[in-house]
């Protein structure tokens, strides 16, 4: 079970980053706006907080 | 057990540790992908969001903050490497325990002691920057009065007292907890930083460093023009960013981390965290203010029509409610440990009956009532320097004990050698600088026409201290038995 939360959790909670990454450089090159921009961010950090404590603790 | 060795105990468990109380092991020893690790989380934090603005509130230009923060972090990374890393390899002892040898254990409760004090001061201004944020969704900005002690409106003030109490009963539950979510974060913090900046630069319209530096000069001329005009030149931000960990390099507390290393090239990791945090992490919360005074200038004033850089505004501002978690989890995750080692040092002030987390509320309460003075905060630059210039004079000590003592002829570590409990030569090399720097900073205020900067005092301060402990060293512990 642990190693099953660690398989799938820690590659999601990685990718999650890119939300973090992606979309200030899509907001700086214009193609979306703030509003966007910040729900992507605040997915992009829930996504991190929730599976990152799944797999972390283990580590 | 004495309650000094309880509070090295437990201090030891914060930085990972073991073998408080004797070298450690050769097979206890780490590699150098765990000091990366643990450097490259350390220094993005709740301080980058409130010292990256300072520099533009006080007149730096970014040519001079791009490379003076290169120079001076280049420096510190040097420092670590070459001073502090020689010594924690031959020894493989805590900072606090080779205090002792030298010092005696009652003088290094009066160095736990300053340490706690000096660290609430800094929970404190980490309070306020949490708060800033907390506020921020209630439409609660705080305003940075004229005086030290001035406190701002009432709203601001309870939010922190709330978040100062909130932080001082989880660090009173424990530090693994804290520990552990500081973990998760730090990947996260970093690139936020790093989105931070981004997101300035569009706001700002700065697709190239000729625009971008054309907006910067515009907000400097804006804070000079509202704030009066101040200087943060090349030479003071090296300075600045060399020293403003020096209790951690020059006053050799990460003695107790490099004693693990198993080679030499872990004193370089350092690296990661000063380039990291203290140089992408303070350019990019700089970039925050430089955007909101470029896009919105009304908004960096206070009631007093001043400039101020509120943290969690700023962050609001650039990325909406993950700007604001940020702000509270940078600020939390670094004021839980300091008031947590603050209590700790707090703790042997209280009889062995009193509870166990008597010294941690206590530094909670005092942090929280300094937190309550936004101007303590605002003076971060002028803070970490004095922090530094006070706990900076132990590493010259330490660094006399190692390699001077013997060939001067007086005892290496005197305390274990004579059985003493305070060496009364370390009080005075550690005293008479740090007593006459802070004179300088509190109350002479400047020297020879020029204001003091309390950073500019640290390297004296530690070289004055090691010059008085080889003179009194040979005084109070000669070595008979040698020439």
């Amino acid at each position: 079970m642990k190693k099953n939360i660690i398989i799938f959790a820690k590659p999601i909670s990685w990718v999650s980053l890119l939300l973090i990454v992606v979309p200030p450089i899509l907001y700086f090159i214009n193609s979306i706006d703030a509003e966007t921009m910040g729900s992507l961010l605040l997915a992009g950090t829930v996504i991190w907080f929730f599976t990152a404590s799944l797999w972390m603790k283990h580590e | 057990m004495s309650n000094v060795h309880i509070e090295e105990e437990a201090i030891e468990e914060i930085e990972g540790g073991e073998f408080e109380r004797e070298p450690v092991p050769k097979k206890a020893w780490k590699g150098p992908k765990a000091f990366w690790g643990m450097y490259a989380g350390e220094h993005a934090a709740g301080t980058e969001f409130m010292i990256g603005p300072l520099f533009l509130a006080a007149g730096a230009s970014l040519q001079n903050l791009m490379f003076g923060l290169l120079l001076g972090n280049i420096l510190a990374v040097l420092t670590w490497r070459y001073l502090v890393l020689p010594i924690a390899m031959q020894r493989r002892l805590t900072l606090y325990y080779q205090l002792e040898k030298i010092a005696g254990g009652k003088m290094v409760k009066l160095y736990n002691i300053t340490n706690g004090v000096l660290f609430c001061f800094l929970a404190g201004a980490m309070i306020t920057v949490s708060a800033s944020a907390v506020g921020v969704p209630f439409d609660i900005r705080f305003e940075v009065p004229e005086a030290i002690f001035g406190l701002s409106g009432f709203g601001f003030t309870a939010i922190v007292a709330v978040v100062g109490l909130v932080i001082a009963v989880i660090a009173a539950s424990g530090y693994n907890m804290v520990a552990r979510f500081s973990n998760i974060s730090a990947p996260w913090m970093i690139l936020v930083f790093l989105a931070c900046g981004v997101v300035s630069l569009a706001q700002m319209d700065a697709a190239s460093f000729e625009r971008l530096n054309i907006v910067w000069n515009e907000g400097v001329a804006f804070v000079q023009l509202k704030n009066g005009p101040q200087d943060f030149g090349f030479w003071k931000i090296v300075i600045f960013s060399w020293l403003c960990n020096a209790a951690m390099h020059l006053g050799m507390a990460d003695l107790s981390i490099f004693r693990y290393t198993k080679t030499k090239s872990a004193g370089w990791a350092p690296a990661v965290g000063m380039f990291l945090g203290h140089y992408m992490a303070w350019i990019c919360a700089a970039l925050l203010l430089a955007a909101l005074i470029a896009t919105n200038p009304d908004l960096t004033l206070n009631s007093a029509g001043k400039v101020q850089a509120d943290p969690g505004f700023l962050a609001w501002n650039a990325l909406g409610w993950t700007g604001i978690i940020c702000v509270v989890i940078a600020g939390w995750t670094t004021a839980n440990p300091t008031i947590y080692r603050a209590g700790l040092a707090f703790q042997s002030l209280f009889p062995t009956k009193a509870h166990k987390a008597t010294g941690v509320i206590c530094a909670g309460l005092v942090a929280t009532v300094a937190g309550a003075f936004p101007n303590l905060s605002a003076q971060l630059l002028g803070f970490v320097g004095t922090y530094g210039m006070i706990l900076g004079p132990i590493g010259a000590i330490i660094f006399v004990n190692h390699y001077l003592a013997k060939r001067f002829g007086f005892h290496e570590d005197p305390a274990d050698a004579t059985k003493t409990s305070f060496n009364f030569a370390v009080l005075l090399a550690w005293l008479i600088p740090a007593a006459t720097g802070l004179w300088l900073i509190l109350v002479k205020k400047q020297i020879f026409g020029w204001d003091v900067f309390p950073s500019y005092l640290v390297v004296p301060a530690w070289i004055i201290a090691g010059i008085l402990y080889l003179i009194l060293g040979k005084l109070f512990f000669a070595n008979k038995s040698k020439p």
